[in-house]
């Protein structure tokens, strides 16, 4: 079967049209902090850097499309093993404490990068994308996680994961795992009293979290609260009363220490207004005063350089990305695909969402990257790389007049599952790459009996 | 179900987004303006405070003497003290960071290689900045730069402490943030040579200053000006402009600790200004403040008699074996404005802390001790002619009263009450039949014991203080001594001891407990001359302080400076031989003293036990006991003293028997006494300026002071002109 190489559907040209003004506005964003950033971490050739990045990124994703998500999909497992292989070294970094000749050096006491030839390669990041592989790849013709036990073995899936990237350690990047998991299971219909006691559970361990994570991230987490003048002046006068909050010299110091990033990316937002100060104008464009300001807060420099209008260009080009998705993965019946557009959308919302409110003071301020936007290959190339997934989904409908999978709402309504079954398994007889190995072993059996 | 679900958490994201909104609307809209402020001011660099010029000391001439010229710094970041000294593994993390930054290292070199690097090139930084001070043409505030960053971190670390204390929790001070100067008073030559060679460490800093420069031949000046220090804590707990952020007393800064630079210091000071700039480096207008500079301060000093003066008293105590020091103090007599106040031996200021621990440790000749005010002695003869006032306004004696001085009080006592002409293997005959007068002029012993019994010792107190002693003379100087005035309280409480006519006697002719400085001595003389009691004035003022006239008729005055007159001019005056100066306009007169005193310790043997508990023998220099423990304190930390076995190791004079040999402190006190044409004294015309000379251990104050008194008498009238103009304001009289 020939194809042309971009061969595009509708929501595909609006997911590549959003994707463009994130990439251009981002790139401008990056170019002006580049002029005025006179020493920094990675030089002054931010912009150039991202560009190229840009142009291989894009190139793996058209070589994604080319190769189709179907043919990816079947490699889930290996490429799920592979990330996680590369999680490895770091991990024996942290725990040796050694830098194997640079190849792992720590930045800021993590160790969350391999330092090869050329980049920096940040393999959290693609882990994200091999998780939603896998876990579409999983999930896609199971029903056993519509029982509470049938969950363990995706919850596993993601707990190994999870706990390597913990140990970089990379909190941010380790805690986006679980709104993916959660609405991947969501969509694929597991029970939501299931999934309630699953986030109780969550919740319960919160106390037991509190305690095991660092003074740091505790310290991160407050910031948020301490925000509040009232609240900080209530802490410096009863410290003994807010002991869990925060020490009285967290609260005086809140302002230069754990909230400094906040205060100034809240100062870089709110003197934006409506309108900004315009394109490479304005304090924190001029000056080094916030940290980041490439990368994890980019969308603060976008918001003091453009304003509310421009905030808003980026949320509505985030938001067209997942309108788009949303009727890619309603229009798909393929299991796989449907999962796989879910999962896309879940990973790319939740950045979104997390990185817009840490920049306006709503949530914790993690190292998380605002897809598209922010400065950093690794970042690029998982986002463009899953995006190229959500449009090979919309492109590659399989010519089957199959039921649309993850309906157990029928089955609610006296609709046998076994006949459910048996109209999958009839259809699906011809087309052999779509099964998997136990569907094809049940089938074989089912021949010879 | 796919698509309600899908609905759900489309839902669950728009309400998500929709709070971001929310959010964004609040801080771009309703907040804006307060965050747009908040941004332009993030722009704008903390302000730092500029230097102001201290104000410079003139003598009453116009001389500038002591000034503040500009300079330059070497400063270091306080962190790199910190990575070094203090080996705080968070300042060397910041440290590597900013170096990493600073070299543009690669994100791959691990950091610790990066803090190893750093600790090579900050030792490298020590030794540059080391052999940088070295190779300087100046040496003059040369010294060790890491030494001086160890005091500065001890300094803050202590700060630390103690505002961890009062904060309840540790956190860094605010002297942890800047720079701290390790080499100082850079000219500009210098300081562009220190910017090329220091350019590769970012944390070293050449900054502008200012450094206070000593005239040409400042030694005989060092005491009057004194030194400049570092802030104490007492000074900033009474500072009078703590709420003044740019006056007030700042934990870096050297103000005056002694002296007229301690004295003026209200005056020198000025206010520190500020200078803000953006991120960018330029200035921000509205950030500027221009600091005001001190105001000069006008001595009423005469710097070229004091130098003349000091070489003088020098080139006689060199010549004295015994003699280690002395004082010479010149009074304008009408305003009683200090002319001179010269203490030798003295020191090269510009060169003090090069030299404090050569000074410190010369206990024989006390190079920092200021004598003209800070040491008493007991006055002598000089004190007679008050107790001969003194017996006079009380009505005790008439000027016709006579006594007869057999060379003894009591005939059959005759080693305890005798006349000074009797004293040792003298053969001089005893002054006999003598009336107030002629006592003064032979300065008779026995004359005074028996005024002495007769005022008493409340009746001679009476007279000290009228005259200012055991009270402050006025001159502002924080070293000043205010003589010992011993009222029969004073004996009491400090001596333990009740009034006895003995005790009369002894005050009455200058010895026993009573004691005054050089300073007291000289205004007592200009006492003498104008029958008027007044306070001594160093630092020029336009109030003119009290005056006290003595309640004594103008005939008893008259007598007193007659006899005055006599101890010089009169063949029969204790002082004609040695002292005599006259010219066709002025006649020395004064009293000579000779008063006894004892050989003060020079050193302490200091028994002590070591660390390892071997018996040992310290020996420290030092001027008081407590002083030499507390040196020995210092230099030999862990080892316990045993504290009731320190004794004398030395005393000065060298050779003073143990069983304490009397010497003798040498004064000469006087004025200078206009004649008429015929030669004879002018005595409605009142001496202009009065003086007193001591030398330390001089034996007798007719044979040593007397010629130096001479010497002074001529250096006067050369440097003041012969009508002895001292130019000073005569101030009307002001009354307690």
């Amino acid at each position: 079967m020939r194809r042309a190489v971009l061969n595009l559907t509708q929501p595909g040209w609006v997911i590549l049209f959003a994707i463009g003004v994130l990439v251009v506005v981002g790139m401008a964003s990056i170019y002006v902090t580049d002029t005025h950033y006179v020493r920094g971490h990675d030089g002054p050739d931010n912009a150039a850097k991202q560009g190229v990045r840009i142009l291989v990124s894009l190139a793996l994703a058209v070589a994604v499309l080319h190769i189709g998500y179907q043919r990816i999909a079947q490699h889930a497992y290996a490429i799920f093993l592979a990330a996680l292989v590369l999680l490895i070294p770091l991990l024996l970094a942290r725990l040796l404490d050694s830098s194997f000749g640079g190849l792992t050096a720590p930045r800021n006491g993590a160790y969350r990068w391999i330092h090869l030839p050329g980049f920096l390669l940040q393999p959290s990041e693609l882990m994200k994308v091999a998780y939603v592989l896998a876990l579409a790849w999983y999930l896609r013709y199971r029903k056993n996680y519509r029982r509470f036990g049938g969950l363990m073995v995706p919850v596993l899936l993601s707990v190994v994961p999870i706990c390597l990237i913990l140990l970089e350690p990379d909190l941010g990047t380790a805690l986006l795992l679980l709104p993916v998991l959660l609405s991947m299971l969501f969509m694929a219909g597991a029970r939501k009293r299931h999934l309630a006691i699953i986030l109780g559970i969550g919740l319960a361990c919160m106390p037991l979290a509190w305690a095991l994570i660092k003074g740091y991230q505790r310290a991160r987490v407050t910031a948020v609260l301490l925000q509040s003048d009232r609240l900080r002046q209530a802490v410096i006068d009863h410290p003994d009363e807010y002991t869990l909050l925060a020490t009285k010299r967290q609260a005086i110091e809140w302002a230069a220490s754990s909230g400094y990033q906040l205060v100034h990316s809240k100062n870089a937002v709110g003197s934006g207004g409506l309108v900004g100060y315009g394109w490479g104008e304005g304090a924190y464009v001029r000056s080094t005063l916030l940290p980041d300001r490439h990368n994890d807060f980019i969308f603060s420099i976008i918001g003091h350089q453009w304003g509310l209008l421009g905030c808003l260009v980026i949320l509505v080009a985030f938001m067209a990305i997942i309108l788009a998705g949303v009727r890619i993965a309603g229009a798909t019946t393929e299991p796989t695909g449907r999962l796989l557009a879910v999962g896309v959308l879940a990973m790319i919302a939740s950045q979104v969402v997390i990185n817009v409110g840490m920049s306006v003071g709503l949530m914790p301020i993690t190292g998380m990257t605002l897809p598209f936007v922010s400065y950093g290959g690794s970042s690029l190339l998982t986002n463009f790389i899953a995006v190229a997934l959500l449009i090979s989904v919309s492109q590659n409908r399989p010519y089957l007049l199959a039921t649309r999978p993850f309906e157990f709402a029928r089955e609610q309504a006296g609709r046998s599952p076994l006949f459910e079954r048996e109209e999958l398994g009839g259809i699906a007889d011809g087309i052999d790459d779509l099964r998997g190995p136990d569907e094809m072993a049940a089938d074989a059996a089912g021949r010879r009996r | 179900m796919f698509e309600r679900r899908l609905k759900v958490m489309l839902g669950l994201l728009v309400a998500a987004l929709f709070v971001v909104i929310l959010r964004l609307a609040q801080l771009q809209l309703v907040e804006g303006s307060h965050y747009r402020r908040r941004a332009e001011q993030s722009l704008i660099l903390r302000p730092r405070q500029t230097p102001f010029v201290r104000g410079s000391i003139l003598d009453r001439t116009g001389e500038v003497l002591a000034s503040d010229e500009a300079c330059w710094n070497v400063s270091v970041d306080f962190r790199v003290f910190a990575a070094d000294i203090g080996n705080d593994p968070v300042s060397i993390r910041r440290l590597a960071r900013q170096w990493r930054r600073a070299r543009e290292y690669s994100a791959s070199i691990p950091d610790e290689e990066i803090e190893q690097g750093l600790r090579r090139e900050i030792a490298d930084m020590w030794w540059e900045i080391g052999s940088f001070a070295a190779g300087r043409l100046r040496p003059a505030s040369w010294e060790d730069p890491r030494e001086r960053a160890i005091d500065v971190y001890d300094q803050v670390t202590r700060i630390r402490r103690a505002v961890t204390r009062w904060r309840g929790f540790d956190a860094p001070v605010g002297e942890e943030m800047v720079p701290h100067a390790v080499l100082t008073g850079l000219d500009s030559a210098e300081q562009i040579a220190a910017r090329e060679r220091f350019s590769r460490f970012p944390w070293v800093h050449v900054e502008p200053s200012t450094e206070r420069r000593f005239g040409a031949d400042a030694t005989p000046l060092a005491h009057v000006l004194g030194r400049m220090g570092r802030v104490d804590a007492g000074l900033v707990a009474d500072d009078p402009n703590a709420d003044d952020p740019f006056a007030r007393y700042r934990g870096d800064e050297r103000v005056g600790v002694s002296g007229v630079e301690y004295a003026a210091e209200r005056m020198v000071r000025g206010r520190r200004g500020q200078v803000t700039k953006d991120r960018e480096g330029h200035l921000v207008e509205e950030g500027f403040i221009e600091a005001q500079n001190g105001r000069d301060v006008v001595l009423t000093l005469h710097g070229g008699l004091q130098r003349r003066l000091y070489r003088l008293l020098g080139e006689t105590v060199e010549t004295m074996p015994d003699s280690c020091g002395g004082s010479i103090v010149v009074l304008d007599v009408a305003g009683r404005e200090v002319l001179a106040l010269v203490s030798y031996p003295s020191y090269d200021p510009g060169r003090f802390d090069e030299l404090y621990p050569v000074f410190r440790d010369d206990t024989e000749r006390l190079p920092l001790r200021f004598r003209a005010v800070a040491n008493r002695y007991a006055p002598g003869s000089t004190i007679k002619p008050l107790i001969c006032l003194a017996g006079l306004m009380s009505g005790r004696i008439t000027l016709s009263t006579r006594e007869t001085c057999t060379g003894y009080l009591f005939d059959d006592v005759r080693d305890r009450w005798r006349c000074w002409r009797v004293h040792g293997t003298s053969q001089r005959k005893a002054h006999g039949s003598v009336d107030v007068v002629e006592a003064l002029v032979g300065s008779c012993n026995v004359f005074m014991y028996r005024l002495g019994e007769r005022l008493g010792v409340e009746g001679l107190c009476s007279a000290f203080d009228m005259v200012g002693i055991g009270r402050s003379s006025g001159i502002g100087l924080r070293e000043e001594s205010w003589g010992i005035n011993p009222t029969p309280g004073w004996l009491m409480m400090n001596k333990n001891i009740r009034v006895t006519p003995g005790l009369a006697r002894l005050f009455a002719i200058g010895q026993g407990e009573v004691s005054l400085t050089p300073l007291q001595v000289a205004n007592l003389m200009a006492t003498y001359a104008s029958g008027r009691y007044r306070p001594v004035t160093l630092i020029r003022s336009d109030t003119p302080t009290p005056e006290w006239t003595l309640p004594v008729t103008s005939e008893q005055q008259m007598a007193v400076r007659r006899g005055i007159y006599g101890v010089v001019n009169d063949p029969d005056g204790t002082a004609y031989r040695h002292a005599r100066f006259v010219n066709d306009r002025w006649a020395l007169c004064g009293k000579t003293g000779s008063a006894t005193s004892h050989p003060w310790p020079t050193a302490y043997r200091i028994p002590y036990v070591d660390v390892d508990g071997v018996e040992n023998v310290a020996l420290i220099p030092a001027g008081a006991k407590g002083g030499a423990l507390e040196r020995f304190e210092a230099e030999y930390p862990g080892a316990v003293a045993d504290r009731d076995g320190v004794e004398v190791a030395s005393r000065w004079p060298r050779h003073a028997a143990p069983g304490g040999q009397e010497h003798s402190h040498a004064w000469f006190g006087g004025y200078l006494q206009a004649l008429d044409a015929s030669g004879q004294p002018d005595w409605s015309s009142e001496p202009p300026v009065a003086f007193a000379v001591l030398v330390e251990f001089g034996g007798s104050g007719g044979r040593t002071s007397g010629p130096l008194a001479r010497s002074v008498s001529a250096a006067l009238v050369d440097m003041l002109g012969i009508e002895l103009d001292v130019d000073s304001r005569k101030f009307e009289q002001v009354f307690p």
